[in-house]
């Protein structure tokens, strides 16, 4: 067991920084969870604990982000922090992730509101700018926005990079057997969280069969998730090749193929 | 036609929607100081020697906007071509009105395309081989980001800028369909993950069902994983996803309190000894 030293802290505070400035603009997956704990996970020398604390984190999320402004559970700054406190404490990945990597991610959801709004500030001195027609003032005002946004995960990852160790040490030896077990096994369970979340968003109740479809094509006939992707976008070019065909029909599904609607 | 953007401005300006959308976002004008910014070089060219209108265009756009950023191009675009043809009062009004009417439709499907679906395939297969120690999903994601970036938001940017307002009816039946055919491909991958990635171990239970006559017990196992399986493969997981949908659907229940409920479930499974 290693203590981290501080580059290893300032390198991935950064990335912390610059993910969600990344995730903003550019977006090449800088502040995706996988990715940013993979990176924490090579800078701490266990590249390995960052994928499985990412992969179990990213699954309480598939396909959810702050849709019109709405803070999520951010699990990247969290992820970030159990990956690098995790690895050189040794805790088990899964359980470490399920149990510190939960409850960080739901308590950083406030500082993602404190960010938002921080820049109601900058927001009224364009205001003010606009009325003056000082054009430069209003693209400043615009990239100070930066600063909110980078530290409101930039601060608590270094924070608890910095002084985190002790406690989670703390934590662990006090932490009993079960409790363990029983987090453990969240991690296993935590997924389905993701595709409910998910299934909220897709239109699960007039197209049923396809999440039938896939359920049997994995848990009947094993086939790897990447191969039911394929069969899936099958399915979803045989849809938008019919809604695209017929486009006084254009928007109706699969299903009703082969209708004559003469009358209409 | 007057083109007064060459190609080099317009793509500049495109740049800086890019870069600039959201580094600003605050709860009274979201995206709205994004996009000011943004169009500063357009309103400069196009209303620079005119000092009232310019004033008009600052206050205009300075407006209350949030989409999602990707199909912010296509409004962008079509927006700096309305103001190119009409540089005038009435033109900056057209764009504003274009702009309002059209953000919360793009978001809907921009959200469902670029969100939900890429997020739901791409993230289950990067979340998925990371488990086993895999960085092969991450990097298939990471692919698909930079498409994003460097094929597909130039081309969204350039088809609302060359085809303008009339793109809105053209493309209205070809997004619904690729929205339509995405939803499917989530729904299909969903159903897999939901029997992959969901562990649900159910215990072998002992039980004593009688004693002999020195008093040593006679224990029957129960192996409740092999009873659930004769039923169905993954009945548990298929179970409790129906129970997680369902809840997400009442008033009292978010995201983050099925998270919690999921952990204590687990922990409270695993004490009574139901799962292994």
């Amino acid at each position: 067991m290693t203590d981290l030293n501080f580059l290893q802290i300032l390198l991935i505070t950064a990335w912390a920084f610059w993910g969600i400035i990344d995730a903003l603009s550019w977006n090449v997956g800088m502040n995706g969870a996988i990715l940013a704990c993979l990176f924490t996970g090579v800078v701490v020398g266990n590249p390995t604990y960052g994928l499985i604390v990412g992969g179990t984190l990213q699954m309480t999320q598939l396909g959810a982000g702050t849709y019109g402004g709405a803070s999520i559970p951010n699990i990247t700054s969290s992820g970030m922090i159990t990956t690098a406190l995790g690895a050189v404490t040794g805790a088990d990945p899964v359980t470490f992730a399920a149990s510190i990597g939960i409850a960080l991610a739901a308590l950083f959801t406030q500082l993602d509101i404190l960010a938002r709004f921080s820049n109601t500030v900058f927001q009224h001195i364009a205001d003010k700018y606009v009325e003056t027609g000082n054009t430069k003032g209003i693209e400043l005002m615009n990239h100070l926005g930066i600063i909110p946004w980078g530290l409101s995960r930039g601060l608590p990852v270094f924070f608890l990079l910095l002084f985190g160790e002790g406690l989670v040490n703390t934590l662990m030896s006090i932490i009993p057997q079960w409790l363990m077990d029983g987090f453990k096994l969240a991690g296993g369970l935590l997924p389905v969280v993701g595709f409910a979340i998910l299934l909220r968003y897709l239109p699960v109740q007039k197209k049923p069969q396809y999440v039938i479809l896939g359920f049997v094509l994995s848990a009947y006939m094993g086939v790897p998730v990447l191969g039911v992707s394929l069969i899936g976008l099958v399915a979803a070019l045989l849809v938008f090749q019919n809604a695209t065909a017929a486009p006084a029909t254009a928007g109706v599904s699969l299903e009703s193929k082969g209708d004559d609607d003469y009358e209409e | 036609m007057k083109n007064k953007f060459t190609k080099q401005e317009l793509h500049h300006i495109h740049f800086r929607w890019i870069w600039q959308s959201q580094i600003g976002w605050n709860y009274e004008r979201m995206q709205g100081l994004g996009y000011l910014s943004t169009m500063l070089p357009a309103i400069d060219k196009l209303y620079g020697d005119n000092p009232e209108l310019k004033s008009k265009a600052l206050r205009v756009h300075s407006q209350f906007f949030n989409t999602q950023p990707a199909m912010g191009d296509i409004i962008l675009g079509i927006d700096l071509a309305i103001e190119e043809q009409s540089p005038t009062e009435q033109g900056i009004e057209t764009a504003a009105a274009v702009k309002t009417a059209l953000m919360g439709p793009f978001a809907g499907i921009g959200d469902t395309i670029f969100g939900m679906i890429t997020g739901a395939v791409f993230g289950s297969i990067a979340a998925s081989m990371a488990l086993e120690g895999s960085a092969i999903g991450i990097a298939i994601w990471t692919i698909w980001y930079l498409a994003v970036l460097f094929l597909i938001r130039p081309k969204f940017f350039d088809l609302g800028y060359k085809e303008g307002i009339k793109l809105v009816t053209s493309m209205s039946g070809k997004m619904n369909a690729l929205t339509e055919a995405a939803s499917v491909l989530g729904l299909t991958v969903v159903g897999c993950m939901i029997a992959s990635m969901v562990k649900f171990p159910l215990a072998t239970i002992s039980v004593q069902i009688s004693s002999e006559a020195d008093g040593t017990p006679i224990m029957k196992d129960f192996p409740l994983q092999v009873y659930a399986d004769s039923i169905m493969p993954n009945l548990f997981p298929a179970l409790l996803a129906a129970l997680c949908y369902w809840l997400l659907g009442q008033k009292w229940m978010n995201s983050n309190k099925l998270i919690i409920s999921v952990v204590l479930l687990a922990i409270v499974l695993r004490v009574i000894g139901f799962i292994a």
